[in-house]
């Protein structure tokens, strides 16, 4: 042996090495790969003695090894890849290492289709993830809402107050109705109300965006797609229990955001009014009796000599001093209380593993007596059969009550259509409910019946006690999937899922309530000594029942194989059917009486006399309707891609589908949606050397999907209704005009991305462009009214949508002190390029954006309006402009007004958008922030309306009241016209919509903040940690900039999304 | 590969299973195919019997507005009633041609319709009853939109767009005012063949109401012997009348919905400018009923102010006023086509007869005089009398007789000082066709 060594010696002269005993000792220099330089602080283990040393400053070292036997050298070093050495004795007494730097290994993320996950590597489209632990930064008790302000290409729009209406990239189709994305909760679309699902329930939620991604979802994919996808367990797993519980405060509305006309001068306009004799048919109408307001009935009392001036002016002064926005505050609304509690189970042996979530959510509304309880159930068993076969049985259950008794301040209006005038209230000095005018006027209330009639006054607050209406709602959604290996390549996949949702409702008019009283009342018939009733004294009982019931199944093989570690295969092709079924009842019973249960018959034919002939004599309400619909889709799909040396990709999908709906050609057609995509990883090259940026790949796609709408046939179709209004019989409503040229809309779509990151994915950016382009779209256009329609659908419009979206992710500081910053952007700008019907009258654009009104050249929704001229110096009348001139002219302005008379301001939608999240984390806290802005479009607001105010049932004035033009001079102060009687309903509505009245809408909020803790309960190390979380979480925190002066939030003209708080408790075992 | 082999048969068979997809997506809709469907379209009150056109009613001369009420009324009320030069009214305009639209798509489906169960009477009456709508309601538009019918210059004058197609894409043209008035009465000739003699509901258009159409349009046409001719076979068939001595006008509606002497029921719209329970009946008016006149009290109510309306032949208290088609109108009618035929006798007799039930039997003296002017005249404001606040009726009234010297009017109103006037050969007469039709169709608008 000895010889054997010294002969190697002999062979490296060189190398200077000293020997002791039975040790060998080797000299070695490290470099990096792609430098040369020498690497300091790299890790040599000896793993057959477990000995290490670390190179020095030069890249060297001197490692010491067994001189008889193999040695197993490791080196390893932060962003390095590891390298392994083998020597067999005779030992080289010198190594040159090279290290190569650690490839950025993206965390495996797995993007889901809904029909396959795929590595996210591998994608060529546009997918964006919200894993669990973002998901659940936001505190709600649904699912959508959650997902505000965290992805790129997803707006929320809440002008209408709720956070249920969101777009994927802005607009795809024009019809509001069917605007909506295709919401997907695991595998199939999601028919029932997405409030069944409760957000404890849920794993991650993947937004598909473009072609490639959605175009497997055919032609319902339109809108983009929501991929819901819900917890599971997994093999092997120990049992893990998870307990969460949070609970959210929501402020009460504030009633004050929009600028009023005071009590005081609302007073003094009545007065003006009785004056000019606004009131006296009302006053003298002993037919119907007609409600006139309080001040109404003092001046009336005061013209008859019944009441003294001094009294009535003191009577008026007492009324200015109140405002019903104090009580509503008080007595109408509360703080909402949100609690919501749930329980997750689960756990997995070899063969089997399950998982159970239970939640329970119990909402106070801020409307007082309304609210929302919803106890929700699921499980998911994965079972494995056989080596061949897996199964997997999932139940979903969800039970909730929505208890609808506030049905707003409309309750407090003393008719449909006349506003609650401002100095009314809701209790006396002594707090007891008050009664207010309601029906007919009080005066005639008071003194009608002579003691036979039941009381017919209307109290408010005494209405809202004994208001009893509520929804149930049962759903039921059962999954079974079926996988059978046929190969390792080979997979075939059976999936079927059942649901059926059940919405039981119940209004319920106890024979004490305003309704009840007052149906019976007008239906009572004086007949000597004695009262007939035809309708019986008693309750009313309406209820109504929805039944959904939906089927869907797919077949489905998955082929992968790789080929020379180069070649990689995977394709899915399958069918799919559904059947959504919707049935629906609703019945009345008159004569109600709950306690024990019993209605009485009435007699719905004959023309009744309405007492004291205070209405035409009518029949007795009759409610009952039933309706049933069914909706058939059958679809064939395929998608594939091809990944050559995983560098290139390669991808393809198509789909056909084909329904029942009527006569639409395209149904028998089998229209194909389809999309191809490829994607390059450029990191992967290996003349690649951007050393800074370790990873980068750029994609691309282009497809098409479609929309659905299921509203319009081809063919002339009526609908069957009871009862017409004269002769009972049974009659049609012409719902549709033959249309043989109707098509499904198609959007079809370019995207382009880009993905880079930098070492260790400091920083991380995804870039993508992208072109819409959305033919056959279906409108309503204006018609020619001769057609005996105001306005027609059809295929009409095409709209261009081009965008960027971009998310840029930094881990800031990854120390002690973590700081995470996300930023999005988007860019969406979206334009009518062809509208296929003429529009010859411009002065049909003025628009305030909520309604689409499709012009060529601008974007769908857009902000049109007269041009403004200023006020007249004189009479503080608007103007305007006709072909160019100055006029006052409004049935001209408003009627013929040429495009040049118009502004067309731009978006009503936001064309920048996005957020900035940050995310300090020290130790066990955690700080979240999220910023949003919006920008790049126009809001109008609103203003008073003079025809509205100067009416027989005046309704508050808007606050621009008090900036109204009243002298000469003013006109250089203000916009707002003057106050003129009568007024000109046409001189109203050309300021209304002028350009005096539109703003920028442009604003940034801090949308939430959330602060955590997380307390550890066990010291050691394991696969599943215990763990405390608290949580705090306030939501809709404020606007922290706008470009309007007027101080209004653009999102919500009306009143602004309340503050809500937060506070959570959720335990990990 | 077995297993492959049977998954794509079963996709192929589901392929073929076109069967699946025939299923009809909403129950309550049908594509209209049968008898029953098209008599389902006709049936809708809604749209069949409401909202006949009001423009005319809002600018006739039987009512006033106080400066209040007409000041709180919406802009097309106010423009109306001040005979405003560029009055728009796109729901009169709107409401009629939909009703013409559901007549024109009974009318393409009716002959081919499946009997299902039905008779060919029901086709028949289907048929009768969509021809009737279209050419009513077409001559209903002339009154609104075109100048009154002028026998010389007809062939030349503009006349209404007519459409006797469902058809959405056809480009719409106005035709000559003759034009529209040979189709009109086609149309209702065609129908009365068509129609039973009573239909089982008033809203439904039966041979009397055919009769009655024809009357009217021949009326508007100046054209008195056929006018007479179909009144008096109108009347032959049924020549019920309230006997207003029987009536108890206490009540809050003192003539009934659907009464006997109703031939068919339809109302109008007049944007609340008729309310009966508020609108003031024109104080001349009022004075021209003698003392003992029933009608005094059956139609009017006194208020503080004045008297309102009560007599409705829809029954109704309070909303849309009658505007179909009664007996009481054909005995005014053939009285007026007698007298101008020179049958003072058979005027005198036909006048009378309607009279005896109108005013009470202790004053009742039947009308003796002999000078036909002044008959006529008797006659004429009969009519006025009878019929106002009965849709449509004064209006044509006022435009026919713009022609005739002796019986024309000019009409004055008086708001807030300023006094607003519409005399005989007022371009006026014709309401705007609205500017978006004109804009959107390019078809003429009516002279200013």
């Amino acid at each position: 042996m000895k010889k054997i060594i010294y002969f190697l010696c002999l062979l490296c002269p060189c190398t200077a090495f000293a020997q002791s005993g039975s040790m060998f000792q080797i000299k070695g220099t490290i470099v990096a790969g792609h430098s040369q330089k020498p690497l300091a602080d790299v890790t040599i283990l000896d793993v057959t003695t477990g000995g290490s040393i670390k190179s020095d400053g030069n890249g060297q070292f001197t490692l010491s090894v067994k001189r008889a036997d193999t040695a197993i050298i490791r080196f390893s070093a932060v962003d390095y890849e590891i390298q392994q050495l083998k020597l067999s004795p005779p030992f080289p007494d010198a190594l040159l290492i090279q290290m190569d730097e650690k490839r950025v290994e993206l965390e495996e993320v797995n993007v889901t289709t809904g029909y396959q996950e795929i590595p996210k590597e591998r994608s060529t489209g546009s997918f964006e993830q919200v894993d669990h632990a973002l998901f659940n930064r936001q505190i709600s008790t649904d699912v959508l809402s959650r997902l505000d302000g965290l992805m790129a290409g997803v707006a929320f729009d809440k002008r209408n107050g709720t956070a249920m209406n969101f777009n994927i990239r802005g607009l795809s189709t024009i019809t509001s109705r069917i605007a909506k994305p295709l919401i997907v909760v695991d595998n199939f679309p999601y028919e029932g109300d997405i409030n069944n699902i409760n957000p404890n329930d849920i794993e991650s939620v993947t937004v598909l965006k473009d072609a490639a991604a959605t175009s497997i979802w055919g032609a319902r994919a339109g809108n983009g797609v929501m991929v819901i996808k819900t917890k599971a367990a997994k093999f092997n797993q120990p049992f893990h229990l998870s307990l969460n519980t949070n609970w959210t405060v929501t402020a009460k509305p504030d009633l004050f955001y929009t600028p009023q006309m005071s009590t005081a001068d609302f007073v003094d306009t009545e007065v003006f009014l009785f004056e000019k004799g606004v009131y006296d048919s009302y006053l003298s109408n002993t037919r119907t009796w007609p409600i006139v307001s309080p001040v109404v009935e003092l001046l009336d009392k005061n013209r008859k000599g019944d009441l003294s001036e001094a009294a009535l002016q003191t009577a008026l002064n007492n009324l200015k001093q109140q405002d019903i926005r104090n009580d509503i505050n008080r007595y109408w609304y509360q703080n909402g209380v949100n609690r919501q509690y749930a329980l997750d189970l689960s756990g997995g042996g070899q063969k089997v593993n399950y998982r159970m979530g239970l939640g329970y959510d119990d909402n106070a509304s801020t409307l007082k007596r309304n609210g929302y309880q919803r106890l929700t159930l699921k499980t998911q068993n994965n079972f494995q059969i056989n080596r061949a076969l897996d199964a997997q049985v999932g139940i979903q259950y969800t039970e909730s009550k929505r208890v609808l008794n506030n049905k707003g301040t409309t309750m407090i209006n003393p008719a449909t259509g006349y506003a609650i005038y401002p100095y009314a209230r809701l209790v006396d000095d002594k707090g007891n409910p008050t009664e207010l005018p309601h029906g007919f006027r009080k005066s005639f209330l008071d003194t009608v019946g002579n003691g036979r009639l039941l009381d017919w006054s209307y109290s408010p607050l005494k209405e809202l006690d004994m208001a009893d209406h509520y929804e149930r709602l049962n759903d039921l959604l059962v999954n079974m999937n079926l996988r059978y290996t046929l190969s390792p390549n080979l997979h075939i996949e059976a999936k079927y899922q059942y649901e059926k949702q059940f919405l039981d409702s119940r209004e319920h008019f106890s024979g004490e309530t305003f309704y009840a009283r007052d149906l019976i009342n007008r239906f009572t018939v004086f007949d000597g000594e004695t009262n007939r009733y035809n309708i019986p004294v008693g309750g009313v009982l309406d209820r109504s029942n929805g039944d959904l019931k939906s089927h869907s199944g797919r077949l489905q093989i998955d082929y992968n194989n790789t080929w020379a570690e180069k070649h990689e295969v995977a394709f899915i092709g399958g069918a799919e059917i559904r059947q959504t079924t919707n049935t629906s009842a609703a019945t009345r019973s008159y004569g109600y009486d709950d306690d024990v249960l019993t209605s009485v018959p009435v007699d719905y034919v004959t023309l009744f006399p309405i007492v004291y002939g205070l209405a035409s004599a009518t029949t007795i309400p009759w409610n009952d309707s039933y309706s049933g619909s069914m909706n058939r889709f059958l679809s064939f799909y395929a998608n594939g891609s091809y990944t050559y040396n995983r560098r290139y990709v390669l991808s393809a999908s198509a789909r056909r589908d084909a329904s029942n709906l009527f006569g639409v050609e395209t149904n028998r057609k089998w229209n194909p949606f389809w999309s191809v995509g490829g994607a390059w990883n450029l990191s992967a090259e290996d003349f690649y050397r951007i050393s800074f940026l370790p990873y980068a790949k750029v994609r691309a796609t282009y497809g098409y999907s479609g929309n659905v709408n299921n509203d319009i046939a081809g063919v002339t179709t009526i609908a069957y209704r009871p009862a017409a209004s004269y002769n009972l019989l049974p009659y049609a409503n012409l719902e549709n005009v033959p249309n043989p040229d109707l098509r499904w809309e198609q959007v079809g779509q370019l995207n382009v991305g880009l993905e880079l990151a930098t070492k260790g994915n400091r920083l991380m950016l995804d870039i993508e462009y992208y072109r819409k382009k959305a033919t056959d779209l279906i409108a309503s256009v204006p018609a020619d009214l001769t057609t005996g329609f105001r306005s027609l659908t059809m295929n009409s419009a095409i709209l261009q949508t081009n965008g960027w979206d971009a998310t840029l992710q930094a881990n800031v500081l990854q120390g002690k002190l973590a700081w995470n910053s996300v930023l999005t952007g988007s860019v969406n700008k979206n334009k009518v390029v062809r509208y296929l019907k003429e529009q010859p009258t411009p002065a049909n654009w003025v628009s305030t954006g909520t309604n689409l009104i499709p012009i060529e050249g601008q974007p769908a929704y857009s902000v049109v309006s007269y041009r403004w001229g200023g006020l007249d110096g004189q009479t503080g009348d608007p103007m305007g402009y006709v072909n160019g001139e100055l006029s006052k002219d409004y049935v001209t302005l408003t009627r013929n007004a040429t495009a040049d008379d118009l502004v067309f301001h731009g978006s009503a939608l936001p064309q920048y958008f996005g957020a900035w999240r940050n995310t300090l984390r020290y130790r066990g806290w955690s700080l979240s922030v999220n910023v949003t802005y919006k920008f790049d479009y126009y809001f109008r607001k609103e203003t008073i309306m003079y025809a509205a105010l100067l009416s027989n049932r005046p309704a508050l004035g808007h606050g621009d009241y008090y900036q109204r033009w009243q002298q000469p001079g003013d006109e250089q102060l203000t916009t707002v016209p003057s106050l003129k009687y009568p007024a000109d309903t046409r001189r109203d509505q050309f300021y209304a919509n002028s350009a005096a009245n539109v703003e920028k809408g442009d604003h940034i909020r801090l949308k939430d903040i959330q602060l955590s803790y997380l307390l550890p309960l066990s010291q050691k190390e394991s696969s599943t940690a215990r763990n405390l979380r608290f949580t705090y979480y306030v939501n809709n925190v404020g606007i922290l900039w706008r470009a309007n002066k007027s101080n209004f939030d653009p999102d919500f003209l009306s009143a602004p999304l309340p503050l809500t708080m937060s506070l959570g408790l959720t335990l990990d075992l | 590969m077995k297993k492959i082999h049977i998954i794509i048969s079963v996709a192929l068979s589901l392929a073929s299973c076109n069967k699946y997809l025939d299923v009809k997506p909403e129950k309550s809709l049908q594509v209209p195919q049968t008898v029953k469907d098209l008599q389902a379209i006709l049936d809708n009150n809604t749209i069949m019997n409401n909202d006949y056109p009001g423009a005319g009613d809002i600018a006739s001369d039987y009512y006033y507005l106080t400066d209040a009420e007409w000041a709180r009324r919406d802009q097309v009320t106010r423009d109306d009633y001040t005979w405003f030069a560029q009055a728009e009214n796109e729901r009169d305009y709107l409401f009629n041609y939909t009703k013409i639209l559901y007549a024109n798509v009974v009318l393409n489906a009716i002959d081919d319709a499946e009997l299902k169960g039905y008779k060919e009477s029901d086709r028949a009456n289907v048929k009768g009853s969509a021809l009737f709508f279209r050419g009513f309601i077409h001559w209903y538009l002339t009154q609104v939109f075109t100048l009154p019918y002028n026998r010389e210059h007809a062939a030349t004058m503009l006349g209404m767009p007519l459409k006797t197609r469902a058809d959405i894409n056809e480009k719409t043209v106005r035709s000559s005012l003759e034009t529209t008035y040979r189709q009109v009465l086609n149309d209702l000739t065609a129908a009365a063949a068509l129609l039973p003699v009573n239909a089982i509901t008033p809203t439904r258009p039966s041979k009397r109401a055919a009769y009655a159409a024809l009357s009217r349009v021949y009326l508007t046409m100046d054209d008195f012997i056929h006018a007479g001719a179909y009144a008096d076979s109108c009347l032959q068939l049924n020549d019920d009348l309230l006997d207003f001595n029987a009536l108890d006008a206490s009540l809050p509606a003192p003539i009934e919905l659907f009464n006997k002497e109703v031939i068919f029921h339809a109302t109008f719209y007049s944007g609340g400018a008729l309310a009966n329970v508020r609108t003031l009946v024109n104080p001349t008016l009022y004075e021209s009923y003698v003392t003992g006149d029933l009608r005094k009290t059956v139609f009017y109510r006194s208020v503080e102010n004045g008297y309102t309306f009560q007599g409705d032949y829809s029954g109704s208290v309070s909303g849309a006023l009658f505007s179909g088609i009664a007996n009481d109108e054909l005995y005014l009618t053939l009285a007026e086509c007698y007298a101008r035929q020179g049958k003072d006798a058979e005027a005198r007799d036909v006048l009378n007869r309607l009279l005896k039930m109108r005013i009470s039997r202790e004053v009742f003296i039947p009308i003796d005089e002999t000078d036909a002017k002044t008959l006529l005249q008797i006659i004429l404001k009969e009519r006025e009398k009878e019929l106002a606040f009965r849709g449509g009726l004064r209006w044509m009234d006022l435009r026919r007789l713009t022609k005739d010297a002796d019986f024309n009017t000019t009409l004055q109103r008086n708001l807030d000082g300023k006094l607003y006037t519409l005399s005989p050969q007022d371009k006026r007469f014709a309401f705007l066709i609205p500017s978006i039709v004109v804009q959107e169709t390019g078809i003429q608008q009516n002279e200013r």
